[in-house]
């Protein structure tokens, strides 16, 4: 299954996989507070009831992670990044050491690979490459953090430019 | 000068980055010099408008200073924070005067200051977070001072060492050369330090308190 997070309407996006799921922008997100409850209490489940709950486990039952973004100074965009900070009970309190570094351990056995789709706005500000470059590194630095692997990161100079193009 | 600090920490006053808060001011607050200094909390929604403003009246003061202080969210800026970020951007971006005045400014731009606290060992995972203020920094016309990226993190607040001694000792250094260049004025590198014990006893110690407040839900990890 293909896990699509997006910030723009779903029906501008053409999937490849004919599994799929999108998680979009279409009603009111709530900022992770880190309560930590994903891994304590409610283990894999955030307990903030707002519908957004539960993408660390659609995460733990998909093999592709597809996400699309506005460029925001090298970052996805807040609502993207908020889905993102919400779905923490993918991996597990518990740590590994990868390549030196402390990472938390993985909670799911599924592999996943990611790919990333940054867009620019059309309001004249154009990313410059360090915005890109950041983009990249944190791509790369979320999927190490998920135990996944990085397929695609594309910068689009516009929003319309995905439409028709078949993500994957 | 005057220098507002921004506590990006969803659980504020009761959180590891208020506890970094108090231990910078700790080391911001020695010396004659009085400086002004305020600290903001960002997170609950109804408030922001009013901190979006707080922030930019700020950066019309003469010489400004804000130091940033949010924990590391998955390689990143908090999500709420970065709504912040992007609404204060659009301000500066638009036709009022004030943002006309802000955007045009060369000469003494206010300055961009940033502590990451990091749950993980290496503080050094925070570089991302600190690019990604770097690059938000230059789009609102202002100059990126340098961040101090701190490492296990995790429970900060019940270190009982004072800063620049003991599981502090490096974190003080660091939070030292930081106060020294915020008044100062100087731009410096990011640099990365963390509690000065091995990361076996990190690991284990983080380990350990999950599993006890999994135990007290009745939860088994």
């Amino acid at each position: 299954m293909m896990l699509i997070i997006t910030d723009i309407p779903s029906a501008n996006l053409t999937p490849s996989d004919s599994e799929y799921v999108f998680i979009e922008n279409d009603r009111e997100i709530t900022p992770c507070r880190g309560c930590f409850k994903c891994w304590i209490k409610t283990p894999g489940q955030c307990p903030i009831d707002d519908g957004f709950g539960n993408t660390g486990k659609l995460l733990s039952e998909c093999g592709s992670l597809i996400i699309v973004s506005k460029l925001t100074y090298g970052s996805f965009s807040p609502f993207v990044k908020n889905v993102l900070d919400r779905a923490i009970s993918y991996v597990h309190p518990y740590f590994r050491i990868i390549n030196n570094e402390m990472h938390h351990r993985l909670r799911y056995g599924n592999k996943l690979s990611c790919s990333a789709y940054f867009y620019t706005d059309n309001n004249g500000d154009l990313p410059d490459e360090a915005e890109k470059n950041t983009a990249c590194r944190l791509v790369n630095a979320n999927c190490k953090n998920f135990g996944a692997t990085v397929n695609n990161i594309i910068f689009l100079d516009s929003c319309e430019r995905l439409q028709g193009l078949s993500l994957s | 000068m005057s220098l507002l600090i921004i506590n990006g920490s969803p659980k504020q006053d009761n959180s590891s980055s208020h506890a970094l808060i108090e231990d910078f001011l700790e080391c911001f607050n020695t010396g004659s010099t009085e400086i002004n200094t305020k600290i903001l909390n960002i997170f609950k929604r109804q408030d922001n408008e009013i901190a979006e403003y707080k922030f930019i009246k700020h950066l019309t003061q003469p010489s400004p200073c804000v130091l940033f202080v949010f924990p590391l969210y998955l390689d990143g800026i908090p999500s709420h924070l970065l709504s912040f970020m992007c609404s204060t951007a659009e301000y500066i971006s638009s036709p009022r005067p004030i943002s006309r005045a802000l955007k045009d400014r060369q000469q003494s731009k206010a300055k961009i200051y940033a502590i990451v606290n990091c749950g993980f060992y290496e503080g050094s995972q925070s570089g991302v977070a600190l690019r990604i203020l770097e690059n938000w920094a230059r789009r609102i016309n202002c100059e990126w001072g340098g961040g101090v990226g701190v490492g296990a993190c995790g429970g900060y607040s019940r270190f009982k060492s004072k800063v620049g001694h003991g599981v502090k000792k490096n974190i003080g250094k660091s939070l030292r050369r930081l106060s020294y260049n915020i008044k100062r004025g100087i731009c410096a590198q990011n640099e990365y330090t963390g509690a000065a014990f091995p990361r076996i006893v990190y690991k284990s110690a983080a380990e350990i308190a999950f599993a006890k407040m999994a135990s007290d839900n009745n939860v088994r990890l």
